[in-house]
């Protein structure tokens, strides 16, 4: 019997499944990301990463004119993040019965111990990342980390939801319940194919 | 301002803020009478319901003035104050607002959207304030919403500050009785919002409270919260100086990277340095930003680093 190719998994991968479980349109969406296909950037996502790219270059030592939209969240997230590692890149490998696997995330901010995500959400409510498959991959990313905090503006109020390692579910019960989803819905196959780590 | 090492720092003095919410009657306000020197600031008459034997010193406040003035006048006498219920203060901040800033109102009367942003700048002013002289205790009653068979308990207070009330607070509790027995729920869950914080997660029973038996569970989870926090900062002590060392001499070898063949063994040095907490994974990431800035990358074909073509 061949050894399983090594493949990969991403935490977007994971969450894109997840929503096929809430939304009418998640199973295609959740489609579209296991065949790797790109999705159009929504308005609410670039929004996101022009804040995130205005928050690093504060922490990069530029400053924002007083009249700045959103001078208020990022004062209060830069002293937050100062002098946290930015876009750290981390791969781990994990067996998941037998199944060769290749975490992979992109860490927003890293500092001490601590893991931070930046989320723009205009329309924020308590608990929006409770169940989000981010936490549990990025504590399983970096072992040595204590807590992931998710840092959240809707572009004029910042708020937090800190998940501390000890309440945090283990990321292979997950993956193990999406990997038995994908063999019931002969998708496995497709996975293999389009997330092996040589592609 | 002096710096303090981790042995030398003490958390005995710190002052903790917690929510406890809950559905009427499930015994929020005798509960939070168990914290240390408690002031009840009563917007909700919650101290009539307390058996007698338990009752502390009360504030009845019906303006968001008189609050302020009786915190004030409360400094240096109490280690703790209650607020029941912190939806009520909201209440009494919004018709503060509406009386003292002519941005608070619209034209027809109602509630500002500006007004929103005044009630959780001074929510958040009022909690930093209170947190440098008191622990703060904030009641909410809570609602129970059922949507098919999911069931969720949601804090009674204005819609837009239900989010922003969590934020200053380092732990949150859902307190609810289950098969004749109370419990706090630290860990949130789709039901409930919770925080958990300092090794306090999960549920927590709230024993019941005999007759001529002191009322002190707060109190003792407080004390819990510091040496928790005093126990967790020794044993990171070391990490701590560790992690120091390692992220300077990492930062000495990334600096000394300046061509493709540095960069092996700068990596190779880096892994093995002695690390505490992230310092490797922060160690690498500042090679991989230093390589990005130089232009070099990994080229498959000869399993080697390059300079960008």
């Amino acid at each position: 019997m061949s050894a399983s190719p090594r493949v990969r998994i991403t935490q977007s991968l994971l969450s894109e499944w997840l929503w096929t479980f809430k939304t009418d349109d998640g199973y295609d969406n959740f489609l579209a990301a296991l065949n790797r296909q790109k999705k159009p950037m929504t308005e609410s996502m670039l929004d996101g990463i022009r804040y995130e790219n205005c928050l690093n270059s504060v922490l990069d030592g530029e400053q924002l004119p007083e009249n700045h939209e959103w001078l208020f969240p990022i004062t209060e997230m830069a002293e937050e993040l100062w002098g946290a590692q930015k876009q750290v890149v981390l791969f781990k490998d994990i067996d998941i019965d037998g199944q060769p696997v290749l975490l992979h995330g992109v860490l927003d901010y890293l500092r001490e111990g601590h893991i931070w995500d930046c989320k723009f959400s205009k329309r924020y409510h308590l608990n929006k990342y409770l169940d989000s498959p981010q936490t549990p991959m990025y504590l399983t990313l970096v072992p040595e980390a204590f807590d992931f905090t998710y840092i959240i503006t809707d572009g004029k109020w910042v708020y937090r939801e800190r998940y501390p390692r000890e309440i945090v579910p283990d990321i292979g019960t997950t993956i193990n319940q999406f990997y038995k989803f994908l063999k019931q819905h002969d998708l496995w196959k497709t996975y293999l194919e389009k997330w092996s780590v040589n592609n | 301002m002096p710096i303090v090492k981790p042995e030398n720092m003490n958390f005995s003095n710190k002052n903790i803020i917690m929510i406890i919410s809950g559905l009427p009657g499930t015994g929020k306000t005798t509960l939070a009478l168990s914290a240390p020197d408690v002031l009840l600031i009563d917007t909700d008459e919650g101290m009539a319901r307390v058996n007698p034997a338990h009752r502390r010193d009360a504030s009845i406040c019906k303006t968001y003035e008189e609050v302020l003035s009786d915190l004030k006048a409360a400094e240096g006498q109490y280690k703790t104050v209650v607020i029941d219920t912190c939806g009520a203060l909201i209440e009494y901040m919004k018709e503060w607002a509406m009386r003292t800033d002519p941005k608070a109102s619209k034209k027809d009367g109602g509630f500002s959207l500006q007004g929103y942003g005044i009630i959780k700048s001074e929510f958040i002013r009022l909690s930093s304030e209170l947190r440098k002289k008191f622990n703060v205790i904030y009641l909410f009653h809570e609602n129970m919403t059922k949507i098919d068979e999911n069931v969720f308990y949601e804090l009674v207070v204005e819609g837009s500050t239900r989010t922003l009330v969590y934020q200053p607070a380092d732990l949150a509790a859902h307190l609810f009785i289950q098969t004749g027995k109370r419990y706090l729920g630290f860990t949130p869950t789709e039901q409930y919002s919770a925080k958990s914080a300092y090794g306090i997660k999960g549920l927590i029973e709230v024993p019941e409270l005999k007759d001529g038996e002191p009322n002190n569970f707060l109190t003792t989870l407080f004390d819990k919260v510091r040496s928790n926090l005093a126990k967790e900062s020794a044993s990171l002590e070391k990490d701590r100086e560790a992690y120091g060392r390692a992220m300077a001499d990492a930062s000495d070898i990334v600096n000394a990277v300046q061509n493709p063949e540095d960069v092996l063994p700068a990596s190779e040095k880096i892994k093995a340095l002695k690390h505490g907490l992230t310092s490797q994974s922060e160690g690498l990431s500042m090679l991989k930003d230093k390589i990005d800035k130089l232009g070099i990358v990994w080229d498959k074909a000869s399993k080697s680093y390059v300079r960008k073509s």
